[in-house]
């Protein structure tokens, strides 16, 4: 379970979270939404030690990040790599620090269809092949918590497709899934539970909802008049 | 036809998002004003001035290649080949600016009107239309800043230190003393003719590198075969996964070395120039001393060469703040050390210095005991400044100007940092021979609270950040 409680963080007296308080639960797909500017990734940041909150607390399974052991956390937030490093090197340093075995590395290499490209080094993947190779990273050890920025980024058809799977059959098996995304039709085939924000939460629910027939309508009412930060 | 509005625009991109750029030029003209008080001879600081906008222009698209606006620059601008001549032109038009204006005050303050003033202004146009058209051909095929930092100094270096034999200044220097237009127009052409030929075949290999890349993918043999690394079979611990991540990603080793190397000769040229050294025979306490000092500001300046995300995205691996730091660390440090003993068994070698004398294994102790710590402080820098702008300019301030203090203020000669880090390795400095009993604790205090330094990870209470 992922729970952010009353986490404020300020940038320079600039509120970019405003007492954000909302929970992930295990079995879901909750999907993070927001403007540009809105504090998701900031937020992800937070929950995953890489900023320090003002105040309040983001735990996952009732610890911080830090005190949990390696690999129950999958994070996909940046497809950022070493460029000199091969897609082969990135996922076996992930794997070795996360707790992965040899045949794990093996078959998310084949899972993510990354085989093809694995001797090839980081600096010439397209954008798809780099999110594919950070989906790799943050799944090759089983994690039971996953946390994704933006996943869909750079993705074709193909790879869509297999990330809805594969985070559906993930949920199904007990895990918690929280991603960050602004692809509302993406978002709403796959999520359980919406949460809108713009530095605090703005709406929290269940989906698909009875009350709200489209999350588009939802998302727009929700976030109109709000200025860009 | 170049319009106003790209060129406007362009200029907006040169002041932002070329790192090195605005820095480089200010040192320069520092540098010349510093140096026009002190050298007898005139034509070194013009020709000192103009070798600061080789790294400009080489580094100027591929900055913007590193920070993933090259393509944006390049559809705004309306294609490749405007997207060059635009820059051509705003580079031209701001090393001009930067330079020969800066000459002509510098003329007409020293009262130096004449034949002299409009050589010295033709020549530093020569140079500046030569670097800033045919340099920026050659930076649009630069995959990354350290390429061109490093493609910086094999050019600033060529030929060594002394003016009349490196390449970039003994042409340069032949420009400004030519007597006739002659003599003036073979400096120029011997100048020109290695920019010419190096954007030609970058140009030609650019337009048949698919072609020769697609011919050799073809003839090799089962590319899809995967080989798991043998390392992956063992057992995790926080010392492995350092290790391996550490020695797989070796940009920041490269930049290190690249930056060292760029900053020791720049002191060591800057030094002599100046005739701010006063080295005895015994070159080797000096240099080494003189390395260690320039270790924190090249490590800054490394630091530059590896993104934001990738440092977060490594942090991840180890799940803690903490330990990501512990680990930078520990691979930074490794790096100086290797680096270190690198630099000092080379010059050693070069000095004829052997290998078991106690000088070379004080200066390996020295590079050992501080590595640590130099490690720390560059990985805390670099994790603070977000700025790269900032954390050159922090590394510039490090470094160079102690070469003018050890000049203008000789009571400081035994208190700068190669003369404490000379004291540890045992010898004279590059500045002084006499130390007195306060500087000599001063090196050694230093030298603990550098040995120290380290802990502060370990004992940090920031266990996530």
């Amino acid at each position: 379970m992922i729970e952010f409680e009353q986490v404020t963080k300020r940038y320079f007296g600039r509120y970019v979270l405003d007492n954000l308080s909302f929970s992930a639960n295990p079995g879901e797909i909750t999907g993070l939404l927001g403007r540009n500017g809105a504090g998701k990734t900031t937020a992800l940041r937070i929950l995953v030690g890489l900023e320090r909150a003002n105040s309040g607390a983001a735990k996952i399974n009732g610890t911080s990040f830090s005190q949990l052991r390696p690999g129950v956390v999958g994070v996909g937030l940046s497809p950022a790599f070493s460029p000199t490093r091969t897609v082969m090197q990135q996922l076996s340093v992930s794997a070795l620090a996360l707790g992965a075995s040899r045949d794990a590395v093996k078959k998310t290499l084949e899972v993510t269809e990354l085989d093809n490209v694995a001797h090839k080094r980081c600096m010439s993947l397209s954008l798809g092949m780099k999110q594919r190779l950070l989906l790799a990273c943050a799944t090759v050890a089983g994690p039971k918590v996953l946390i994704l920025d933006e996943p869909v980024n750079g993705l074709d058809p193909d790879g869509i497709a297999w990330l809805h799977r594969y985070l559906k059959d993930f949920a199904t098996s007990g895990a918690t899934v929280l991603v960050s995304s602004h692809y509302l039709n993406d978002l709403q085939t796959y999520a359980n539970k919406i949460v809108i924000i713009q530095g605090k939460t703005l709406w929290a629910g269940h989906w698909p909802n009875e009350t709200e027939p489209s999350l588009p309508e939802l998302y727009a009412r929700t976030t109109s008049g709000l200025d860009i930060r | 036809m170049i319009s106003l509005r790209v060129l406007r625009a362009d200029f907006e991109n040169l002041s932002n998002g070329v790192l090195y750029y605005p820095i480089l030029i200010s040192f320069a003209w520092f540098t010349y004003y510093s140096v026009l008080g002190s050298s007898k001879d005139q034509s070194l600081p013009a020709a000192a001035s103009l070798l600061a906008i080789f790294v400009g222009s080489l580094t100027s698209i591929a900055t913007e290649r590193q920070d993933r606006v090259a393509d944006r620059i390049t559809i705004e601008l309306g294609g490749p080949r405007k997207r060059l001549a635009t820059r051509m032109t705003t580079l031209v038009i701001t090393n001009s600016g930067l330079v020969c204006i800066g000459l002509l005050v510098t003329h007409l303050q020293h009262s130096n009107i004449g034949p002299t003033m409009a050589a010295t202004i033709a020549s530093a146009l020569a140079v500046i239309v030569i670097v800033s058209t045919l340099g920026v051909i050659v930076s649009s095929y630069v995959p990354h800043p350290i390429v061109a930092m490093a493609i910086t100094f094999v050019i600033m270096s060529w030929g060594g230190s002394d003016p009349s034999q490196n390449w970039g200044l003994s042409h340069i220097l032949a420009m400004l003393k030519a007597q006739t237009f002659n003599e003036w127009w073979a400096a120029v052409s011997s100048f020109a003719w290695p920019w010419l030929l190096g954007a030609i075949a970058l140009s030609v290999y650019s337009r048949f590198a698919p072609e020769l890349l697609r011919a050799r993918r073809k003839t090799r043999q089962n590319p899809t075969k995967v080989v798991l690394p043998f390392w992956l079979n063992t057992k995790r611990s926080f010392l492995k996964t350092t290790s391996l991540a550490g020695l797989t990603n070796l940009l920041p080793l490269l930049s290190l070395v690249i930056c060292l190397g760029l900053y020791c000769y720049g002191t060591l040229n800057l030094g002599a120039q100046l005739a701010a050294f006063s080295i005895g025979s015994e070159l080797f306490p000096a240099l080494p001393g003189l390395l260690l000092a320039n270790v924190l500001p090249a490590l800054i300046l490394a630091g530059m060469s590896q993104r934001r995300d990738v440092v977060d995205q490594e942090s991840l691996l180890y799940q803690s703040q903490r330990k990501a730091n512990l680990a930078q660390v520990m691979q930074q440090a490794t790096f100086i050390f290797s680096t270190l003993c690198g630099f000092i068994i080379l010059l050693a070698q070069t000095l004829g210095v052997a290998w078991t004398s106690p000088v070379v294994g004080r200066s390996i102790i020295c590079a050992m005991v501080l590595s640590p710590g130099f490690a720390t402080i560059g990985v805390y820098i670099n994790r603070i400044v977000r700025l790269p702008v900032l954390a050159g300019f922090i590394s510039y301030a490090l470094t160079l100007p102690e070469v003018f203090l050890g000049k203008f203020i000789p009571e400081s000669r035994p208190y700068l940092p190669s003369s404490l880090f000379s004291i540890l390795v045992g010898g004279d400095s590059s500045y002084t021979r006499t130390f007195s009993t306060s500087a000599i604790i001063l090196a050694y205090v230093l030298a603990g609270v550098l040995a120290l330094t380290p802990l502060s990870i370990l004992i940090s209470k920031r266990r996530c950040a």
